[in-house]
């Protein structure tokens, strides 16, 4: 399993960051798209290492055009020299509508277009097909030779999506090159859920599971001492608490018979009872959502649960100590 | 569009596609309408403008420093929305040509529609020495900045194009 770490968004102390991090032995860095924009970082990700892959995990798909976005593939990918992973992620309707304004259609229809128009744009510049893509949501039918890139040598990036329905899913099967299962998510959801919608797209396209890169990032409570151990505890109450409260993931919640917990932690969630709300989540929950005890089981737990399907992790290991941080991540490239 | 940069921008980027007519006629006086609405004034707004040059050193550095010039001309010169510059030098018919050439993927050609009389309306002429000098008497009193480039003369007389424009 590869193991990939985030990188914070401080453009500042990202060279010095992935100098470590490439040092530590680490696969990839990953953003996320908070309060920055997640591509800068990679640039200078990119410059400063050798060998890590680089992502965006995830950036907002729907807050950008595929146009813009095949232009940000392209450069960060023949910039790294083919190390870029597109990931791409829906955001929820009230962020692409309120805080991009931006249009929002059925999300998986909408994403589907997106990543098929981005592939029909580097098809224009890599293969010199015309570009010719008229979707419901977006029509891109302008190409001239000056808009063309010429350092085509590393071709497109990889596309991977993020996806917790089983719509989004499919769509990731069908059209991209990987999938991130979110963190929010059950064994017994992935099972049920994840893993048979990821073969129905796999079969529409008529490609194989082999080199569909499967993503999965766990919660992981651990802790080199009982204090951290119940820090680490009540860190990960409260994300799977804040994930719970939102109305699309509660088949996720159904998944464990967990259902109605959605309800009330959207109501407390409302009242800003944030830090109530982790005390709602059972350590049955925890363990449904992820592998919790000492440093030295995690790798392996997460190798015998999750090592049958998961090609690569950014899971956080929050464990102070480094020796058995290195090693946990060792255990897992290992196995 | 110039109106707007004048209400609710801190400067304009003046097209390089714009004939010094153009930029006296149309763009300052918009940018004055701009000003007037938002209460600005114009010192508190920077113009920039990159300019077309035309230099070499030798007769073979300047014609091929023409043709690229021409060319890129013709290329925005096929854009219905510049029409209003063609038409402040008394061409706006070329629009209609270029655009239909375009359209059949003539770009070279297109470029020897582009006159002498219609470059120099575009663009600084001459010998490297005289380039910072025309582009401060045509336009020292209206830009602020530039980012013209100077074709492909040597380092050093590039860098006293710049010292001079700079002083």
């Amino acid at each position: 399993m590869k193991v990939d770490t985030g990188i914070n968004l401080d453009l500042h102390d990202i060279p010095q960051a992935v100098k470590d991090i490439e040092a530590q032995g680490y696969d990839g860095v990953r953003t996320a798209e908070m309060n920055h924009d997640p591509f800068f970082p990679l640039l200078l990700a990119a410059e400063h290492s050798e060998k890590l892959e680089i992502a965006s995990s995830i950036a907002v798909a729907f807050a950008r055009s595929p146009m813009n976005l095949a232009n940000i593939g392209h450069d960060l990918n023949a910039y790294s020299k083919g190390r870029f992973t597109m990931g791409l992620g829906s955001q929820i309707k009230p962020h692409i509508t309120k805080r991009f304004s931006m249009p929002w259609g059925g999300p998986a229809a909408q994403m589907r277009e997106l990543i098929l128009a981005m592939r029909a744009i580097w098809a224009n510049w890599y293969e010199g097909e015309p570009l010719q893509f008229v979707g419901e949501h977006y029509q891109h039918t302008l190409m001239t030779p000056a808009f063309t890139p010429k350092d085509i040598e590393y071709g497109a990036p990889k596309v991977v999506l993020a996806a917790v329905g089983p719509k989004m899913t499919e769509v990731a099967g069908e059209v991209a090159d990987g999938m991130i299962i979110h963190p929010f998510s059950t064994q017994a959801y992935i099972d049920s859920v994840t893993l048979p919608a990821i073969e129905a797209g796999l079969a529409k396209a008529g490609k194989s599971r082999e080199g569909f890169e499967l993503s999965y990032s766990c919660f992981v409570v651990t802790g080199r001492n009982e204090e951290e151990f119940a820090a680490s505890k009540v860190a990960t109450q409260e994300r799977i608490a804040f994930y719970g409260s939102t109305p699309a993931y509660k088949g996720v919640l159904d998944s464990i018979g967990m259902g109605d917990l959605q309800g009330e932690l959207n109501t407390m969630s409302k009242q800003g009872r944030w830090k109530e709300m982790g005390t709602l989540i059972t350590d049955d929950m925890i363990n449904a959502f992820g592998v919790m005890g000492e440093p030295e089981e995690i790798a392996p737990e997460m190798l015998r649960r999750y090592g049958g399907f998961v090609d690569r992790t950014s899971a956080s290991f929050p464990v102070s100590n480094e020796a058995q941080r290195t090693a946990i991540i060792e255990a897992l490239r290992a196995g | 569009m110039t109106e707007v940069a004048g209400e609710v921008a801190d400067g304009v980027i003046a097209h390089a596609f714009t004939t010094e007519k153009y930029l006296r006629e149309t763009t300052l006086p918009a940018l004055e309408r701009g000003f007037a609405k938002a209460g600005k004034s114009r010192s508190d707004f920077e113009i920039s403008y990159p300019a077309f040059v035309v230099t070499g050193q030798t007769e073979e550095e300047m014609r091929e420093a023409e043709i690229a010039t021409c060319k890129q001309i013709a290329f925005y010169g096929s854009t219905p929305a510049y029409r209003p510059v063609l038409e402040s030098i008394g061409v706006g018919e070329l629009q209609d040509e270029l655009n239909t050439m375009s359209k059949q993927g003539r770009w070279d050609e297109m470029g020897e529609l582009i006159t002498p009389d219609i470059m120099k309306e575009f663009a600084v002429i001459g010998e490297p020495e005289t380039i910072a000098g025309q582009m401060k008497a045509r336009y020292g009193d209206i830009v602020d900045r530039t980012s013209a480039a100077y074709a492909s003369i040597p380092k050093d007389k590039r860098l006293e194009i710049i010292r001079q424009l700079s002083a």
